[in-house]
């Protein structure tokens, strides 16, 4: 009995009931099947959310389809042959002849470096679809992984998204910056630093509390770091990274343990001067210990202007760049201030709010005088 | 078959000099229909087994026949083997005005006949029983390589399926020919 004589609704109703993993084995039966799978299979694919290349601390990659409620495993890549395997077959991904292995879910044998992954980075979206955001995971490998790469940065093209965790007490960040080059533009970054001490290029350790001195040269002012539309940090002092100083980007969410006034004073004044963040739309700085302290200070040096206490001031928000999932918020959370600044190149206004353990700020498209009409 | 007897029970209490009205309302002695497969043997299923049936609801809902005219005239479904039919006829009478459970694990294990099962499913219209089978035919591929899957499936190669269309296009070819043929003869 073959599957191609069962009706199209059935032959549907048995692909739709395939998991991701064992649909990706399918598609390489034939080119007939992988055509069937693509069209009959259309709103499964397009409630994918991302494909996920993620290092797991440790291993070579694996792959990860994550739609609304599901997280899928669909392939892991292996650069060593483990004995788990049941199964070894070779199939053609793209022209390139693939070693594949099964052991509870496809295993792809090569080093990530190699081109089998780009192969089957290459191969995902004829299959899944190419609206599907593809993002990538990694964060540090412990000691005895080594010689492996220390971090998983895949220079593949339409990565869009990249989360890096520097959390180990010890982080050998050079590899994070060699391989960090090498990405292509990212339209989001979410970085952990909260690292105890780091061993730089030249091998000196820079411990956590010389981080502050030392920032330009862990996170220098070229680092693709700074130039992604979006990102959002956890880092233990807000000057490392120095995202409030060279950030190029438009939406940033920084959450950190010591807040420095200085810091947000100079980045205001910074910004209405216009010699910096000029694409920069939202900030959010989270402190994680107490509020802000110093605010009347603070708000009298970056030269702040106040709305009437009786008129209720405009609420800014504006659609995220970044959206995690299908259903998360696809807004910025609202700012509404009494409090704004003005940029001295444009009249462009920003409204700024200081709040317990908050600084937010948010850039209005609209003058001064604009901005004002708005509360009439 | 569901031909349960009702209210013979022997505990009921003695007749009531006045019986509450509402209590009183007799049930409506269930229908029975009667089908046969390909091998003509006739299974004889209540009424509310076979609501599980779009296709047959659908019929005898448009019928109305009496339990003589149902027995002298079964449904003949021709295209279901009659160890198929029995399978669904059981299915339909286990699960007889009951919620369906999540899974069904008493599906034949034989691929044969779970394909037979499903082809017969799909044409009776039992929805929540295409769901079992189809699941359990998307079982039969779970961890299995590309290869093992074109065996289970019997999925043509690309060689395979390329001659075929080659095949399929060459005898259209030949048919529109012919028709062609034919009607220049028509003509003459």
């Amino acid at each position: 009995m073959k599957l191609s004589n069962f009706p199209y609704l059935v032959q549907q109703e048995i692909l739709h009931n395939i998991g991701y993993a064992d649909l990706f084995m399918l598609s390489f039966v034939s080119k007939n099947l992988k055509k069937l799978i693509k069209s009959s299979q259309i709103p499964r694919f397009k409630s994918i959310n991302s494909i996920v290349y993620e290092d797991n601390g440790g291993n070579p990659p694996q792959v990860f389809i994550h739609g609304r409620n599901i997280r899928d495993m669909i392939l892991q890549f292996a650069d060593h042959f483990t004995r788990y395997l049941t199964k070894y077959f070779r199939l053609n991904v793209n022209g390139t002849m693939i070693g594949f292995g099964h052991a509870g879910w496809p295993w792809a044998y090569g080093h990530p470096s190699e081109p089998v992954i780009e192969s089957i980075h290459n191969y995902l979206p004829d299959l899944f679809g190419s609206s599907v955001q593809y993002r990538c995971r990694t964060s540090s490998k412990r000691e005895w992984f080594f010689p492996r790469p220390i971090w998983f940065f895949p220079p593949l093209q339409n990565v869009s998204v990249l989360r890096i965790s520097c959390d180990r007490e010890k982080e050998d960040i050079k590899e994070v910056w060699n391989n960090f080059s090498l990405s292509p533009d990212l339209k989001h970054i979410d970085l952990s630093f909260m690292c105890q001490s780091v061993k730089h290029q030249d091998g000196l350790l820079i411990p956590l509390n010389e981080f502050t001195a030392q920032s330009e040269k862990l996170f220098p002012p070229e680092c693709k770091l700074y130039q992604a539309e979006s990102i959002e940090t956890t880092q233990f002092y807000i000057s490392t990274p120095a995202i409030l100083s060279h950030f190029k980007g438009r939406q940033a969410i920084l959450k950190c343990v010591i807040l420095r006034s200085l810091c947000v004073i100079e980045f205001v004044n910074r910004w209405k001067s216009g010699e910096a963040f000029q694409k920069l739309e939202y900030l959010k700085v989270h402190k994680f210990n107490g509020g802000v302290t110093n605010v009347p200070q603070i708000l009298d040096r970056i030269g702040a202007k106040y709305i009437d206490a009786s008129k209720t001031p405009p609420r800014h928000n504006l659609p995220k760049v970044f959206i995690e999932y299908h259903d998360s918020k696809r807004n910025t959370l609202p700012i509404t201030s009494h409090t704004y600044v003005v940029r001295e190149s444009d009249n462009r206004v920003a409204s700024v709010l200081i709040q317990g353990r908050w600084f937010k700020f948010g850039v209005w498209d609209k003058t001064e005088e604009e901005f004002l009409r708005m509360m009439k | 078959m569901s031909s349960t007897e009702q209210g013979t029970s022997s505990a009921a209490p003695a007749e009531p000099t006045t019986a509450p009205e509402s209590a009183a309302a007799p049930e409506v002695p269930e229908s029975f229909y009667y089908v046969h497969g390909k091998d003509k043997v006739v299974h004889k299923v209540s009424a509310g087994a076979l609501q599980h049936s779009a296709l047959i609801h659908g019929m005898i809902s448009n019928l109305g026949y009496t339990e003589e005219q149902a027995k002298a005239n079964p449904f003949p479904f021709e295209n279901i083997d009659g160890d198929i039919l029995q399978m669904v006829v059981d299915w339909c009478n286990q699960h007889k005005g009951k919620p369906t459970p999540p899974e069904d694990t008493n599906l034949p294990k034989q691929k044969e006949k779970l394909f037979d099962l499903v082809l017969a499913v799909n044409y009776l219209e039992i929805k929540e029983l295409l769901t079992y089978c189809c699941k359990q035919v998307a079982m039969m591929v779970k961890g299995k390589s590309p290869e093992e899957i074109r065996e289970i499936w019997m999925i043509p190669t690309d060689a395979e399926d390329e001659a075929a269309e080659k095949e399929a296009k060459k005898r259209a070819g030949k048919e529109a020919a012919g028709e062609t043929a034919a009607a220049a003869g028509d003509a003459k």
